[in-house]
């Protein structure tokens, strides 16, 4: 490797370096949305949970999920909000691009410690005293492993890499041009099921996946999607014009 | 020499923005890019920081293509009329992320540069006036001190006296940190002094690559009696014609010297310099766009 190719990377590292503290010390509102939902949606649960009978609070909750819908929202918007005043300053979109995935990186690994100890809250206090498994609703996150830890990091690196690939496409495509792209993909989506139904394929795939445990499905090869989004998204941003 | 443009056309499907252009800039000049709407002053901008690619020809900032390249980037900055900012944002978080990317950012500058133009630093950027947000871009284009900065349209809705203020603060500024400055506007009298060398652009293409100086005297008013008028007019290009009754007015293209002078004087026929923004009036108002096609206005 030349000595220029060398300075070129370490130029691009220290710029997608000031993008991401860009994003991460100028405005801290939009990282601070899902965890202001996830409270919201907690404090609605204990309410709920408090006024019902504890002898019939067996309920289940999927509150923890609002802190997954949200994040997927803030990081599609986040394209649209950062990268047209980001690369209008001359950033790169590569330097933006990689400040953004360092952001999303981070801010998943950050999230799921917060899910993992309360997690850890809600299981000392015994469902917080009230039948409210509010962070673990489907028994998938019974200790404080570090199993358990990537159980909630991974999903959230997952939609904030969808989030990041779907608000490329429609910053690069536009509206218009992100829904035709979506009925697109649900075409080529219905096909391949329809020929997957035509080879008699569906039995050894749902054989495949009910080898697999849930805990494995989301903290292994939820990766693969995970990264296909991440790389994907760059693909439909280094040609957007700002 | 820090940018070098070459043939560079530009085709939006069957829009030729750009049709083989090509110029150079020089380091420490203050360059005014005029022209109409739609000229293809911004695509030009958007080309020279990457934010387009070229459909053809080459183009070279700081000695390298510019697309995707973080070393020219971070020494460029291009402050457009159109700049987006994220809806939340106020005026510090537009200036504090202007600071993480512009390396020869000055904080002081910009504070500075802040109180001059009454900018509310806490105010949300979408709530600004129109002119208080070309101002934004003004402070960031300025405190950035990039050595080549592009301003295009950088004053939509400011009023005059913060133009004189902008256009002061950049004289100023420019003494003490000289860089390259390309300033595209449409009020071409209030920076006819302010720029050192003119580019003009008509339908795509560059019609005018001159030194403002030289530029001034190589266009002139030809004012007299109509026969007399004609005839200093005749071996000269005429750019523009208006003749009310015995009178004829000519703009006329080409070096008027001292003999020049003495055989208008003889004639009759009063020669008087244009100012540039009549100049650049009357090189972009034909038909066909072209510096030598002559027009006449009954």
């Amino acid at each position: 490797m030349t000595s220029l190719a060398v300075d070129r990377r370490a130029i691009l590292a220290s710029r997608a370096l000031a993008v991401t503290r860009l994003q991460l010390t100028t405005n801290l509102l939009p990282l601070a949305i899902p965890l202001v939902v996830l409270a919201g949606s907690f404090v609605v649960n204990v309410m709920v949970f408090s006024a019902s009978d504890r002898a019939q609070a067996e309920g289940t909750t999927g509150g923890v999920a609002s802190i997954y819908f949200a994040q997927l929202v803030v990081a599609w918007a986040s394209v649209h909000q950062n990268f047209s005043f980001t690369v209008g300053l001359n950033a790169t979109r590569g330097a933006y691009y990689l400040g953004s995935l360092a952001v999303a990186v981070l801010q998943s690994l950050v999230y799921g410690l917060v899910l993992f100890v309360l997690n850890i809250l809600e299981l000392a206090t015994g469902d917080w005293g009230i039948g409210l498994a509010f962070f673990d609703p489907a028994g998938l996150t019974p200790d404080a492993s570090p199993a358990t830890y990537l159980v909630y990091t991974v999903p959230l690196a997952f939609v904030t890499m969808l989030g990041l690939f779907l608000g490329s496409v429609s910053k690069r495509f536009g509206t218009r041009g992100f829904f035709l792209l979506s009925i697109a993909a649900f075409l080529v989506g219905g096909l391949v099921a329809t020929l997957i139904t035509h080879l008699n394929g569906w039995e050894p795939i749902v054989e495949w996946l009910a080898r697999q445990s849930l805990r494995a499905v989301l903290t292994g090869w939820l990766l693969v999607p995970t990264v296909l989004a991440s790389v994907g998204g760059w693909f439909v941003l280094r040609r957007a014009v700002p | 020499m820090i940018v070098a443009v070459k043939d560079v056309t530009k085709r939006f499907r069957d829009v030729v923005a750009l049709g083989g252009v090509s110029f150079t800039l020089r380091e420490n000049t203050i360059y005014g890019l005029l022209g109409r709407n739609g000229a293809g002053k911004t695509t030009l901008m958007q080309i020279l920081t990457g934010q387009q690619v070229a459909t053809a020809g080459t183009v070279e900032v700081f000695g390298e293509q510019p697309y995707e390249n973080d070393a020219v980037l971070a020494r460029t900055c291009f402050v457009r009329e159109s700049q987006r900012y994220p809806d939340d944002y106020r005026v510090k978080h537009a200036l504090r992320a202007a600071a993480l990317l512009f390396p020869n950012w000055d904080e002081a500058y910009a504070q500075s540069l802040v109180d001059d133009f009454r900018l509310p630093r806490s105010r949300t950027i979408k709530k600004l006036s129109r002119g208080m947000l070309s101002a934004v871009g003004l402070v960031i284009g300025l405190a950035a001190r990039a050595p080549l900065t592009l301003f295009d349209e950088p004053y939509l809705g400011l009023d005059a006296a913060a133009r004189q203020l902008f256009y002061d603060r950049l004289l100023a500024d420019y003494a003490e940190h000289p860089r390259t400055v390309m300033l595209s506007t449409h009020l071409i009298d209030e920076v006819a002094d302010l720029v050192e060398h003119v580019l003009v652009i008509d339908q795509g293409r560059l019609i005018v690559d001159e030194d403002a100086d030289r530029l001034r005297g190589q266009v002139v008013l030809a004012t007299g009696p109509a026969d007399a008028a004609r005839a200093f007019a005749a071996p000269r290009t005429v750019l523009h014609q208006t003749t009310v009754g015995p009178v004829a007015r000519f703009t006329l293209r080409g070096e008027v010297d001292a003999d020049a002078r003495a055989e208008a004087e003889r004639l009759g026929v009063t020669v008087t310099p244009v100012s540039l923004q009549q100049l650049v009036v009357s090189l972009t108002t034909g038909a066909a766009g072209s510096a030598t096609s002559k027009e006449t206005t009954p």
